[in-house]
């Protein structure tokens, strides 16, 4: 037993004194700098040791929308680990953590939009909770009312990861509690023909 | 009796399900460091109610309920008790994550024991570079002790360095000079 416990400390040891940014597979934003990734064996144990996702999807699902009928639309479930950020930054490859979102939103190019600003499909939805940001979903519809800016807008759909669980469709505000609260939105769009190099 | 209050709120589908949506271990720790029921355990546990070891042998308890139960996953009971754990007592919840990373089908829990088996080494680490510290700083004494003749009777060395640099060291060997003027 104790021999077990020092040679688990001992693979810790090493684990922790792993830099993240000698990842195996790195991944850069526009302006090249690496998006921080767990350390790959972390994520291929998480792969090994995830449940049921679908299961436990549909729990989560049920549980919110009978609570309000909330029209969750669940557009995919996947046993392959990946984040709302890796949804939407890496192309569902992998999983990373939200901590360093605003940057990596800034260094794509990604501008808040202002309440003038008009929102448009493919656009982002940052939620936040206690300043700090915790979720993002992709927006896949929006439907106006009389007026073409943000005050007309009357919904807004969003596609987003819930954590290890599906991919769902969703109004904007209709997130579980721990993806904490709609934020702000943030586009890519470049007002202009000529676009700034990177 | 009234760790049973707890793990009947934390033990439930209503409570749990909210740990599958996290989207990271920042986020999860902010949350468990936000959540109201975590708090009435930490206050409890701060009051002696609970006991930590109890929050160990319920960690224990559930571990092997993981891998059979169906509606419940346990995962974000299992995290709490964890956390809890990690707040009171470290070397205890050490203990604890090494059982969760040998138990499979944990998701949360088994990031949080990574994050404190993070913090235990580093608490490790500290500690024995604060030990070595000491040790270097009595060497030192002894050593200038010696130089000196041997015959100075100072209760002890310095302590209060927790990391000595050459700078303290001249420091040092001024007081150390001055005692030896008072003795002769």
């Amino acid at each position: 037993m104790i021999v077990a416990q020092l040679k688990y400390m001992a693979g810790t040891l090493l684990d922790f004194k792993t830099d993240s940014s000698d990842h195996p597979y790195p991944i850069f934003t526009r302006k090249r700098s690496k998006i921080i990734q767990p350390p790959l064996k972390h994520v291929e144990e998480d792969q090994a040791n995830l449940g049921d996702v679908r299961a436990e999807t549909h729990k989560l699902i049920k549980h919110i929308d009978s609570a309000k009928n909330n029209n969750l639309v669940i557009r995919s479930v996947s046993q392959h680990l990946y984040s709302c950020v890796g949804m939407i930054f890496c192309n569902r490859r992998t999983w990373i953590d939200p901590d360093n979102l605003i940057d990596i939103l800034t260094d794509d190019g990604y501008k808040k939009l202002t309440e003038e600003q008009k929102l448009s499909v493919g656009d982002v939805a940052l939620y936040c909770s206690h300043g700090k940001p915790r979720h993002i979903g992709l927006v896949t519809y929006i439907h106006y009312g009389d007026e073409s800016k943000r005050q007309g807008v009357l919904n807004v759909r969003v596609l987003s990861k819930w954590g290890y669980a599906g991919e769902v469709e969703h109004f904007v505000n209709d997130v579980p509690g721990l993806c904490g609260k709609l934020d702000s939105y943030w586009s890519d769009r470049i007002p202009d023909e000529v676009a700034p190099p990177y | 009796m009234k760790l049973r209050h707890h793990t009947k709120r934390i033990e439930n589908l209503d409570y749990q399900i909210q740990f599958v949506a996290l989207s990271g271990t920042s986020v999860l720790l902010l949350t468990l460091s936000k959540h109201e029921y975590i708090r009435d355990l930490l206050n409890d546990t701060a009051n002696g109610e609970v006991v930590a070891e109890e929050l160990l042998c319920r960690i224990m308890e559930l571990l092997p309920k993981v891998a059979t139960e169906r509606e419940l996953s346990y995962d974000g009971s299992i995290v709490t008790y964890l956390y809890c754990l990690s707040v009171v007592d470290l070397p205890l919840a050490q203990r604890a994550s090494y059982e969760v990373m040998q138990s499979p089908g944990l998701f949360w829990s088994r990031r949080l024991a990574r994050h404190i088996d993070e913090l235990h080494l580093s608490k490790q680490i500290s500690d024995s570079l604060r030990a070595h510290s000491e040790i270097v700083n009595e060497t030192r004494f002894n050593m200038s002790s010696r130089r000196i003749g041997g015959e100075i009777q100072s209760s002890s060395p310095p302590t209060h360095y927790p990391v000595l640099t050459d700078k303290h060291y001249t420091e040092w060997q001024v007081e150390v000079s001055a005692d030896e003027l008072e003795v002769a």
